[in-house]
Order: structure tokens, then C-alpha cells, then sequence
């Protein structure tokens, strides 16, 4: 059964030309999703639009059969699903343990974080002091925390070397096998798509689903 | 996480962020409240100065009125002297005039006789004079023999008799000339009571309590050829300090050997206001005081239009708040300073610290955007901002309370007292008589019957004991306005902040 879906959404900035026509798609728990597409062809507003953190102009998303509208953006940031950013989005003034912990779930970090590949005393410095993948672990680890269902990950090796690139490809999949986590990733790497369950393509505002050899084409 | 926790974290972390908006809180909060607790002294300063002054409306009958004089002729025709035969004021004109002003503290009717004063009524146990020459001069009976014998009254009389109404307002002591230091005050129409000056107890071994005797002057008894004269017994109720010396030469003018009575005490023993059906005139000034003597102008104007004033009228009025007068300006001067002070402070303090949390609002949309997206409520990230505001702003008051207290106490107070002495100082420069001559560095201070020389600083040092404060009052307000301003300035510069979508936000992010 699908825990996420896009229902006939569209999407416009003016008004006038869709980013967003009409895409329809489900997410399954426990799957991995790899979303493809040119630049600017609308993966990150889809990915918006899948969070919370924007409105379609047409059509609705639905969590567990239910319009995210209804049931409130706020409380679908919150309960529903967590963010994994390219650029890491850490607050500075804290260290990976407290930023792992900002979501607030009661799930203890420190097990993460270590399984993440952090130490114990890189977890109490401030997150500034760690390398762009230690970063990115730690956001990592703060989505994986967080008690929700769907992990949602914007270019989420865009910044790091494509060895850590393979090794978050391989944590987020392994979370999703084992936490029954649905994940989906929007990417520009083929190697990252490749480690998905299911990959979509993105293109002129249509989603549509892709064989991982044409993917690789 | 809960937003306390994240507050914290900020706050501890950010520690210049945080120190630096302490130190502009500290300086905003310091000076808004020292020019509060300055311009808190300065309206005490002025009001105490209105009080210590006693500032007041006196009438007087009118000398200048031609058809109130008697003149005397001798044979000749020749002009050899002129008796004032105008109205006196009285206590139906005083009860009169107060029934039609409002505002009004009260009014004391003050006259002056010679007397004489004794341990016994015997007529030989004469009480000694304290101040000024009297009987007992060998040598100016000598010369007032050669003069004529017209100063009888000066040998003869040796004591003077005050006349009041009310001897707490009477002018001696609303001036803070005389002090009443033991005692009380005579209560209104009381019989057989006096207040003496503590110099003429000394002088007499006498205190309250004690009883003497009084007698009309000798000049009366002789002009009137009477040969038993009353003795009447008088208790001491009060004694009075007087704050400097008499002016006057003669024993029964000096204020150290006056005796306040009212008039019915007066009228026991003078032969002179008992022996007549015809009315006699027992006081020659009325002294009105106001609740505040900012209305004195007012009262005198009402009292102008009054049938019995004015150019021919058979009184004048004038008002005595020259002193008033002279420390009013500068003091209204830095009343009208300090409050363009605090306005400045308070609308730059505004506009700095509402720029500076803007911009550290703007500054943290990154964080804002963070927490938006791990599912934090708008209200949330707003209480915690608020939270590190408040925390900041409590803390910064906190030691603004002991800062604006250096202030005031140091800078404040020496302004303030400086202001009051220099003014004062110019007052009673300008207010020196060339009557007597008068040591340097004193001055004189009419009152009506005597004059009393008054140490110039006196006056002045007894303003000048203010000091400038923080009360509870204020701090409670810098407490209330502060957090006030803070929470407001964060809240407004939050709003375009939070008026964004979540995306728009973590699109200014990237």
C-alpha cells in the first residue's frame, strides 16, 4: 500500500507555464526513489510539494490516502516525513548531537550517529568543525531519527566525493529496508539512482517511470 | 528539542551575538533610567523647593492711600508728624478673602506689641533679654535721656510680643527662618501659651512647660499713668530655634527675644485692649499660603479684583515667591533637558535596537528555515527568539538598576545640588539688604515685624540635601518597558520572516 501519493498535481510559479503538469505517482514504505531530471525541469518543487513546505496549484499529495492539506502542512513536516538537504542545513551553533535531536523524536541519536561513522567526540563539536560528509551524515542521522515514515533527500551527495556518495546511497537504502522507511531522493546521479528500488524521470512536467538500464543510458 | 533549550544553546553559543546586544541593552536601559530618576529628583527638587520656600500672599494695609493719614500740626501750622488711620487687616477680612479662593492652605494674621517679661509678678524679677540692648545699658539710657526721651518705648520695653493666628504658618517658620525645635505650635485662639527662642530659655534656664509672667510695656503704663498693671502667667508650649541673627539693635525687636501668642493672650494682660469699647487693631499683615504656590499668581489676581484692593483700595497684596521664582527657571531648565534627554535616548534606543534585531532575525533565516522543516511551529521559533530576548533584556535591566544608581548618585545629584546652590546663591545675593551692614558671606530675610540675618548658604544646603535616586517605581518600569520594547521589536521584525512559505525560505537559504 502507498504511504505517499501525487494526485494529478500541478504546479505553477506564474500562474501561466506548469513546472508541474499533472503528475501522478505513488511512494511505497520501505522502498527507495530515485527522482531524475534535467535542471529546472521542477524535481525540488515536486520534493516541496511531497514535504509540505509547498502548495500545488492543482491536485492534491496524499499521505495515508489523506490530503496533506487537510490534515495540516505544519503537523506533516513534523509527524509525516523529514528532509535531508544538499547543502546539509545544520544549525550552526549547535553540535551533531543536538542537531540530530531538533526533530525532537525520543528515538536515541547517539546509535545512529555512531552507526553514521561518527566518534564520540566528533558528535560534541560544533557541526561547523566536521568535513562536508561528516556534515551530511549528521543530517542523515537527523532525518533517520526523526519519527517519521518518509525521508525526502534533495541532492543529498551533491557536495561530498563520490566514495561517500556510494556509502549514502547505501545508508539510506539500508534504513529503508530495515525501518520500513519510504525514501525519495532526487538526484542528478546515476550511480545514486541506481541504488534505488524504483526510478522516475522527471521531464516536462511529467513524471514517468524508468527501466534502471535506461536510467543508466 | 524544546525552544528553552535551543534559547539556551544560542545564547551560550553566540556569546558575542549575545554580549554585544547585552552592552547595547545595558547602555539603552542605563541612561533611559537614570534621566527617569533624574527628572524624578528634579520635580522632587522643584516641589521641595516650593515647600521650603514657602512661597505665600501677604496683605498689608495700604501706606500709600493719602486719605488713611492722620497729620499732625503744631501751632504754626506746621506739619510735625501723621498717625495711619487706614483699615488694618483683620480676621473677618482674612476669612472673608479665604471662603472665595480654592486651593487654599491656610493663612496666619501676624502682629507685633512690647511687652514686658518676669519670673514673678512683682514687677522687679525681670526675665534677661538674649539678644540687643535693653534697660539694663547704662549707657543708652544716658544717650536716650539726651535725645529726648521719645525712645522710651526702646528702653522701656525690653520684650516683643507676636501676634498669630496660626503660629505654623506664620512667615518666620514657613521661611524655615525659625525652627520649632521642642514643643508644639500654639493651637488657634489659645490662651496663656507662648513659644520663646531657645536662646532666651537658655538665658532664663527655661523650658517647655515653665511659666512666666507678662505685663504691658512701661511707656504704656506710664503714658497711661497706670499705676497696678496685670501680670498674667503664660506657659512655655514650644521653643524655637532661629537660623542666624537679628539685624536690630533694641532687645524687644531682635527675634531672639520674641514670644509668639495668639491675640487672646495679648488681650489678658494689655491694659490697652481691655479698657476700650472701640475696636482695636491687633495685626497689621495676612500671610496665604496654597496648597501648591504654582496657583499664588492666580489667588493674588482673584484677590486684585476685590472691592478693598487695588490703587485706592484699603489693603495691598503681593506675592512673596521670589525665591520660588529664581530656582523655578533653572530647574524647569533641566526638567525640560532631562525629559528631551529621555526622549532622545528612548526613541534612538527604539530605532538601534529594533535595526539590530531586524538584522538578526534576517540574519538567522537560515535556522528559521532548518526548524520550519523538521516540522517547529512558527509560534515555537518566534517564543524562542522572544525567550533569548527576554533573557537578554532581563539581565542587561538588572545591572542598568546599578549602573543608573552610580549615575544618579554621582553625576546626578552633584548637577542637581549645583543647579539649586548656584541659583540660590544668586537669589540671596540679589536679595541683600543695604540697611545693616552685614557680615560677608550673610544676608537678610524680611519678614514683616523683625529681620533676621540669614548664613546665605543655609537656605541652599538645606535644597540642596537631595539626592538624586532609582525607586522602585522606575525599575518596575524600565523592567515593563524594556521587555515591552524588546518583545515588540522582535515580533515586527519577525513578521516578514514568517510571512514566507517554509519553501521561500529554504529558498533564500540556498
Amino acid at each position: 500500500m502507498s504511504i505517499m501519493e501525487v494526485r494529478d498535481v500541478s504546479y505553477s510559479y506564474d500562474g501561466k507555464k506548469n513546472v508541474l503538469n499533472h503528475v501522478s505517482a505513488s511512494f511505497e514504505e520501505g522502498n527507495v526513489y530515485a527522482i531524475l531530471g534535467p535542471s529546472g525541469c521542477g524535481k525540488t518543487t515536486l520534493l516541496s510539494l511531497l514535504g509540505g513546505l509547498d502548495v500545488p496549484t492543482g491536485g492534491a499529495v496524499l499521505f495515508d490516502g489523506t490530503d496533506i492539506q487537510k490534515t495540516g502542512l505544519g503537523l506533516h513536516r513534523r509527524e509525516h516525513v523529514s528532509f535531508i538537504f544538499q547543502n546539509y542545513n545544520l544549525i550552526d551553533y549547535m553540535t551533531p548531537l543536538e542537531n540530530a535531536a531538533l526533530s525532537g523524536s525520543k528515538t536515541p541519536v547517539m546509535p545512529v550517529l555512531k552507526r553514521l561513522g561518527l566518534t564520540e567526540s566528533e558528535v560534541k563539536r560544533n557541526v561547523l568543525k566536521l568535513s562536508g560528509g561528516q556534515q551530511q551524515r549528521v543530517a542523515i542521522a537527523r532525518a533517520l531519527v526523526a519519527n517519521t515514515r518518509v525521508i525526502l533527500a534533495d541532492e543529498p551527495t551533491g557536495n561530498v566525493d563520490d566514495q561517500m556518495s556510494v556509502e549514502i546511497a547505501k545508508i539510506l537504502k539500508e534504513s529503508a529496508k530495515e525501518t520500513g522507511k519510504c525514501v525519495i531522493i532526487v538526484t542528478h546521479s546515476l550511480d545514486l539512482a541506481n541504488e534505488a528500488d524504483t526510478i522516475l524521470v522527471l521531464k516536462n512536467g511529467v513524471l514517468e517511470p524508468k527501466q534502471k538500464t535506461e536510467a543508466e543510458e | 528539542m524544546s525552544l528553552f533549550r535551543r534559547a539556551f544553546l544560542y545564547l551560550m553559543r553566540k556569546r558575542v551575538k549575545t554580549i554585544t546586544l547585552f552592552l547595547i541593552v545595558f547602555v539603552i536601559a542605563t541612561l533611559a533610567l537614570s534621566s527617569v530618576a533624574f527628572k524624578g529628583a528634579v520635580q522632587t527638587a522643584q516641589l521641595n523647593v516650593r515647600e521650603a520656600l514657602g512661597g505665600c500672599f501677604v496683605i498689608q494695609p495700604n501706606y500709600n492711600k493719602s486719605t488713611s493719614w492722620e497729620v499732625h500740626s503744631d501751632e504754626n501750622g506746621e506739619m510735625t508728624g501723621a498717625t495711619f488711620r487706614g483699615a488694618m487687616p483683620s480676621e473677618e477680612l482674612a476669612d472673608s478673602i479665604a471662603a472665595q479662593l480654592d486651593g487654599l492652605l491656610g493663612f496666619n494674621l501676624s502682629g507685633g506689641d512690647a511687652i514686658r517679661a518676669f519670673n514673678a509678678p512683682d514687677g522687679y524679677d525681670l526675665l534677661h533679654v538674649a539678644s540687643g540692648t535693653s534697660l539694663m545699658d547704662a549707657e543708652l539710657i544716658v544717650e536716650t535721656i539726651a535725645d529726648g526721651l521719645e525712645n522710651l518705648n526702646d528702653l522701656y520695653a525690653t520684650f516683643g510680643a507676636h501676634l498669630c493666628t496660626n503660629s505654623a504658618l506664620d512667615y518666620y517658620f514657613t521661611s524655615g527662618e525659625m525652627t520649632l525645635l521642642e514643643g508644639r505650635h500654639l493651637n488657634e485662639g489659645e490662651t496663656g501659651a507662648v513659644l520663646i527662642s531657645d536662646e532666651l530659655a537658655k538665658q532664663n534656664g527655661l523650658t517647655v512647660g515653665d511659666t512666666f509672667y507678662l505685663r504691658d510695656s512701661n511707656r504704656y503704663l506710664i503714658s497711661e499713668h497706670i499705676k497696678e498693671p496685670v501680670y498674667f502667667p503664660v506657659t512655655i508650649v514650644g521653643i524655637f530655634s532661629i537660623n542666624g541673627t537679628s539685624a536690630y539693635q533694641y532687645s524687644y525687636e531682635c527675634a531672639e527675644n520674641m514670644m509668639f501668642m495668639t491675640a487672646s493672650t495679648l488681650e489678658k494682660f494689655s491694659m490697652g485692649y481691655q479698657e476700650t469699647d472701640e475696636e482695636i487693631d491687633l495685626f497689621h499683615t495676612i500671610h496665604f499660603y496654597a496648597n501648591d504656590p504654582e496657583d499664588l499668581e492666580s489667588m493674588v489676581e482673584k484677590v486684585k479684583a476685590l472691592p478693598s484692593f487695588g490703587k485706592d483700595g484699603d489693603f495691598t497684596v503681593t506675592v512673596q515667591n521670589e525665591a520660588i521664582l529664581a530656582v523655578k527657571g533653572p530647574l524647569e531648565n533641566i526638567d525640560r533637558l532631562v525629559t528631551i534627554l529621555f526622549l532622545l535616548i528612548l526613541g534612538i534606543g527604539i530605532i538601534i535596537l529594533c535595526l539590530i534585531l531586524s538584522a538578526r532575525i534576517k540574519e538567522r533565516i537560515r535556522e528559521t528555515g532548518i526548524l520550519l522543516s523538521v516540522g517547529v511551529k512558527k509560534s515555537n521559533i518566534l517564543l524562542q527568539y522572544l525567550a533569548e530576548i527576554t533573557v537578554v533584556t532581563l539581565l542587561a535591566c538588572t545591572v542598568a538598576v546599578f549602573g543608573s544608581m552610580f549615575v544618579t548618585k554621582t553625576a546626578g545629584t552633584m548637577l542637581l545640588q549645583g543647579t539649586i546652590t548656584d541659583t540660590m546663591e544668586s537669589y540671596t545675593q540679589q536679595a541683600s539688604s543695604d540697611d545693616y551692614e552685614i557680615p560677608e558671606g550673610w544676608t537678610t530675610v524680611d519678614s514683616g515685624d523683625s529681620q533676621i540675618v540669614k548664613e546665605s548658604g543655609t537656605l541652599s544646603q538645606e535644597l540642596t540635601e537631595i539626592t538624586v535616586s532609582v525607586h522602585t517605581g522606575e525599575i518596575v518600569l524600565l523592567y515593563t518597558a524594556g521587555l515591552l520594547l524588546a518583545w515588540g521589536a522582535v515580533t515586527i521584525s519577525s513578521i516578514p520572516l514568517f510571512r514566507l512559505k517554509p519553501r521561500e525560505i529554504l529558498s533564500k537559504m540556498s
